[in-house]
């Protein structure tokens, strides 16, 4: 198994509300989670799950009530830890008074970087999310989504080994969206670790190895995409020829979807197999009744419809 | 450090690309270009004005002395050139002069200036000519017109009368602005120009950049920290591998780059004009830019805090400005209200020990006499002095001595605006205290032109020093009244005061200093630099045994005992010399370069007190070698017998046995609710108090290298007797750095705890 980059455990996070009133709010309910290194590991969840808070913990930004965790093997919040952190966070602000080339010089700063090293990278990285011929531009004058990709270059600037992007394609025309996407997979390739958060789904299917589901300060789901997005009970397609009336006898013994025939002898139906031993009990069942399979598939739901099974199955109503 | 290095870096570039700073930077350089034609010109002195003489009814009488006299004298030639008023006023007697009379006086100086005939060398036969003098008078008169040849003849009037004309400088110097105003003459010479110059500038740059340039900084700096701590901001930032406190410190020094920028333009602009025109390339004003910088500091470290807390500009700036004036408002209870009008005015400033009692004098010029049974001291006379009541004394008296054998006190009121800096008209008054019961004050006769000391000797002769020399006071002599509007005018007595020499050395200029040892009734007098021991001639008179010259020309006080003579300069400085030789044997300097303001001698000679300005007192045993700091608040001090009577600036009186330095007497005065209030209420709100409007004392201190205010402010003499404040210089330093400290801690602390 991969080295883990993140690696959390059992973390709690809870806010006062208000000054002067004793009233709890719990925006982390014992978050464990592990990214392992060279992933793009999504992060997804509705509004107020805790995603932005579990981001601000591991970079040290807001102080965890408890629990453990280790960032690049350091605990979390860590100075040594953010060093080799790369971090665009949602709504990001730039000085008004930089320009694009000056902003790259003034975060290369604050990274560790020298002038001259930042100068030295600084082109092909403006270059690489598109914003070479812009440098000179005042950051204020920048569009919403020059301003992530800028956001996106500076957190790139000191080749951090983890990148972590708080909505990075906020605001990104779908043009530019696709080329953020590939940017993430070049950097992945290039042994970068990419934590994503972001309220795209689809492209954190097009994208992300792995993800997590966040949902009242609680991991709800985690896994690879295939993992979330199969269906607890896996629906298998089969495409059949030979006689309706046997087939309809072979499959008696599970649950299935309305079938669909074409003429005396082809049929497509879905069954719902628990199991592989139940599926293997389909096919026998077929295969004794002298029935040809002409084609099987597992039937897999989006992300999006795994998601919104989650958030709907464990919202309470 | 490279993280830390770039967030100052980028402060500096914010600072550089903002428009306010250009617009700052313009009107800085519209006040510049207006300044720089400011300059000065200096022309030959070849008029006299109403400052040119010192006393103005003593030279008359001089004039009518030589007048009536037989021989050939250039006051009998003045008399005689000069116009029929000065004539009328020589004839005539008036006493007291007017206004105008004055006026005829110069005016007629003036009409002989331009005169080819004035000089006469007969005439002129017992008058020691000036070496400038007697180079252009061997060049010849005869050829000479216009302003030359009144330059000639007012530095022969000089050389004639030089009591009443020798420190008249040869140069008038004058204000000019190109194209805007006709030259004003300045009433400082040549020598005064450079201190004169950065008073000046103090006093303009406290205001301009003190004022105006930081306030205008506090505005453009405070939404810094508020934009730092911005949501989406601060994350970016706090996510790279830097701490919260060093964030906030470099985000701190970053913000005073604002003002460090504009600030050196501007002084640096200030000082090249100051140097090209006036001649004055003073360092200082460049280690102004620190103090300013420091200065703003302050605020800046309440606008960060603030800034941190709401992170709102708005709010950020209302508190800097809130706390600005609650700064300003506890100085000015303080330094404005409590101590010049309930403080100051009751401070102790002489002490006289006499025959009734505990005498002292305030501040204001009050006498007061310490009651036992109201543990308080009792106003019993009130001086003749100028000015309002509650500010200082706006002349200088000069003692009181107390004469045992008549039970009377003597002191001499000095007229306001005397001395090199300033000439006057006033010659003062000689006035006399007799105790009857009470003590009565009465004006006694004319003093002695330049009257500066009054002296005791062994014999309880009183002795008075003038520009002209030594004079001995004979009681009232010949009463001159005279009635006006019913009333009986005393006009002093002409014969009051005879002079007992010396023949050389003379004559003196204020702020010359005098002290006499009472055991060898020996005076040492020091005269612009010149250091002279004055013995007996044999009779009650006095000549010059012993003249050094010191290294330095600076305003001193002197003490002498039979066997050192005493020398506290300006400085801070005081020299040891033997008595006799007046070598020098050793130098110190116990209270840093604080001026003294009086010494005083033990009767036995044995003791020698200093007391400077910032009360510090210093004790010297001249038998052990040996100095010590006897107290840091004293206010007046006087030896009686084997004591040593110390007043503080509480108005207590400590005597100190001499010999074992134990206090054996206290005079304490029951406190009351002003005193109360300033003690307990006042002081310690001031001393917890960050003082940023005080650092214009560490300002002026660079600048002029003074470190004490004279109340008199322009009018001040020199005179280091006069009330002066010591200029409080390190200790708002210390304050203020401990509260920009306290509060760039309370911000970090905050800093590092906030979840974002």
């Amino acid at each position: 198994m991969a080295e883990a980059i993140i690696d959390v455990q059992d973390l709690h996070k809870s806010y006062r509300e208000g000054l002067f009133t004793s009233k709890q709010v719990n925006a982390l309910r014992g978050v464990s989670l592990t990214v392992p290194r060279g992933t793009i590991f999504g992060l997804l969840g509705p509004n107020g799950a805790g995603k932005t808070t579990l981001i601000k913990i591991l970079l040290g930004l807001v102080k965890r009530s408890s629990g453990n965790g280790a960032l690049l093997g350091r605990p979390l919040g860590d100075r040594l830890g953010r060093k080799m952190v790369g971090y665009l966070p949602e709504h990001h602000r730039f000085p008004r008074h930089l320009t694009g080339n000056a902003a790259m010089i003034y975060y290369g700063g604050l990274s560790g970087l020298s002038r001259s090293e930042v100068l030295a990278k600084r082109p092909a990285l403006l270059e690489r999310v598109g914003l070479s011929k812009w440098g000179n531009t005042p950051v204020h004058k920048y569009s919403k989504g020059m301003q992530q990709r800028l956001g996106i270059a500076q957190s790139l600037l000191h080749n951090p080994e983890l990148v972590i992007l708080d909505e990075p394609t906020d605001g990104v025309d779908p043009v530019g969206r696709a080329d953020i996407r590939r940017l993430l997979k070049e950097l992945q390739q290039e042994g970068t670790t990419i934590f994503l958060n972001s309220h795209q789904l689809q492209e954190i299917e097009m994208v992300c190895d792995q993800a997590a589901i966040l949902l009242g300060g609680r991991v709800q789901k985690v896994g690879t995409i295939e993992e979330i997005t199969t269906h607890p009970n896996a629906r298998v397609e089969f495409v059949m020829r030979g006689s309706i009336d046997q087939m309809r006898y072979a499959l008696s013994a599970v649950e299935t979807e309305p079938w669909q025939t074409d003429g005396d002898h082809l049929a497509r139906v879905v069954v719902s197999a628990e199991d592989q031993a139940m599926l293997n009990q389909c096919i026998d069942q077929l295969r004794q009744h002298q029935i040809d399979i002409v084609e099987i598939r597992r039937l897999r739901t989006s992300l999006e419809e795994a998601f919104l099974n989650i958030v709907t199955s464990e919202t309470p109503q | 450090m490279r993280p830390y290095l770039t967030v100052i870096y980028d402060s500096f570039h914010e600072a550089i690309v903002s428009r306010v700073l250009y617009i700052l930077l313009l009107a800085l350089t519209l006040v510049l270009i207006a300044l720089a034609p400011l300059s000065y010109d200096v022309k030959r002195m070849v008029k006299f004005n109403r400052m040119s003489i010192r006393d103005v009814p003593a030279f008359v009488q001089d004039l009518r002395e030589a007048a009536n006299a037989d021989e050939a004298s250039p006051g009998k030639r003045l008399v005689a050139m000069g116009n029929d008023p000065l004539k009328q006023l020589v004839q005539s007697d008036p006493g007291k002069f007017t206004a105008a009379q004055v006026n005829d006086v110069i005016d007629s100086l003036n009409a002989v200036l331009p005169k080819n005939d004035f000089y006469d060398e007969a005439t002129w036969k017992d008058v020691t000519l000036g070496q400038e003098t007697k180079v252009l008078l061997d060049k010849g008169t005869e050829g000479l017109s216009g302003d030359d040849l009144a330059y000639v003849n007012r530095l022969l009037l000089r050389d004639a009368f030089p009591v009443h004309l020798g420190n008249v400088p040869a140069e008038e110097l004058y204000l000019t602005y190109p194209l805007m105003w006709a030259p004003v003459p300045l009433p400082i010479t040549r020598e005064l120009l450079p201190i004169t110059v950065k008073y000046v500038l103090t006093g303009f740059i406290d205001v301009f950049v003190g004022m105006f340039a930081i306030f205008v900084a506090i505005l453009v700096t405070a939404p810094i920290m508020p934009r730092t701590f911005e949501p989406g901001a601060i994350d970016l930032l706090l996510s790279k591998p830097i701490s919260r406190s060093l964030l906030v410190i470099a985000k701190y020094i970053g913000g005073c780059a604002f003002v460090f920028l504009s600030v050196t333009y501007f002084l640096v602009g200030l000082w090249l004009i100051m140097g090209i025109q006036f001649d004055v390339w003073s360092p200082a004003l460049l280690y102004c830019i620190p103090v300013f910088l420091f200065q703003f500091a302050i605020y800046y470290s309440v606008s960060s805090l603030a800034g941190v807390l709401w992170r709102n500009s708005i709010v950020s700036i209302v508190i800097t400005v809130l706390f600005f004036y609650a700064c300003f408002g506890i100085g000015l209870v303080k330094t404005s209200i409590f101590e010049p009008f309930i403080i100051n005015p009751t401070k102790l400033v002489r002490l006289v020990d006499t025959d009734e009692g505990l005498v002292g004098v305030t501040q204001i010029g009050q006498f007061v006499q310490w009651n036992p049974n109201l543990r308080s001291w009792e106003v019993v006379l009130q001086s003749d002095r100028r000015g309002p009541e509650n500010i200082a004394m706006q002349s200088i008296m000069v003692g009181p001595i107390y004469h045992a054998p008549t039970k009377t006190m003597m002191y001499l009121q000095q007229g306001g605006g005397m001395g090199p800096r300033r000439m006057g008209l006033s010659g003062g008054k000689f006035m006399t205290a007799k105790w009857s019961g009470n003590w009565v004050a009465e004006t006694g006769a004319s003093p002695p032109t330049g009257g500066s000391w009054i002296l005791q000797d062994s014999d309880d002769n009183v002795l008075v020093v003038g520009s002209a020399g030594v004079f001995l006071y004979q009681g009232k002599g010949e009463e001159k009244k005279t009635k006006i509007l019913g009333f009986d005018i005393q006009l002093g007595g002409a014969k009051s005061f005879e002079r007992i020499g010396p023949d050389g050395g003379v004559p003196y200029f204020p702020p010359f200093a005098a002290a006499i040892d009472p055991a060898s009734n020996r005076l040492l007098i020091d005269n612009q630099g010149s250091l002279m021991i004055l013995n007996r001639d044999g009779g009650k008179g006095y000549k010059v045994t012993k003249q050094v010259s010191r290294e330095e020309e600076v305003d001193v006080v002197v003490g002498l005992t039979s066997e050192v003579a005493i020398v506290a300069d300006e400085n801070g400085r005081i020299e040891f010399r033997e008595a006799d030789t007046l070598e020098l044997q050793q130098t110190l300097r116990p209270a840093g370069d604080t001026p003294p303001s009086a010494i005083e001698t033990s009767s036995d000679g044995k003791h020698v007190a200093v007391l400077f300005h910032n009360g510090t007192l210093w004790l010297y045993d001249i038998e052990a070698g040996e100095g010590t700091t006897i107290d840091n608040d004293a206010s007046a001090i006087t030896f009686h017998e084997d004591q040593m009577l110390v007043a503080d600036n509480k108005n207590r009186v400590r005597a100190y046995d001499l010999a074992s330095r134990e206090i054996v007497e206290t005079f304490w005065p029951d406190s009351d609710w002003y005193r109360f209030t300033y003690d307990w209420i006042v002081q310690p709100i001031y001393y917890v108090f960050p003082k940023p409007g005080e650092l214009n004392n560490l300002l002026k201190y660079l600048v002029t290298e003074e470190s004490t205010t004279s109340f008199q402010g322009p009018q001040s003499t020199g005179d280091l007797r006069e009330v002066r404040q010591a200029d409080n210089i390190v200790m708002p330093v210390v304050h203020n750095f401990i509260f920009i400290c306290v509060m760039l801690g309370l911000t970090c602390i905050y800093v590092s705890r906030l979840d974002l």
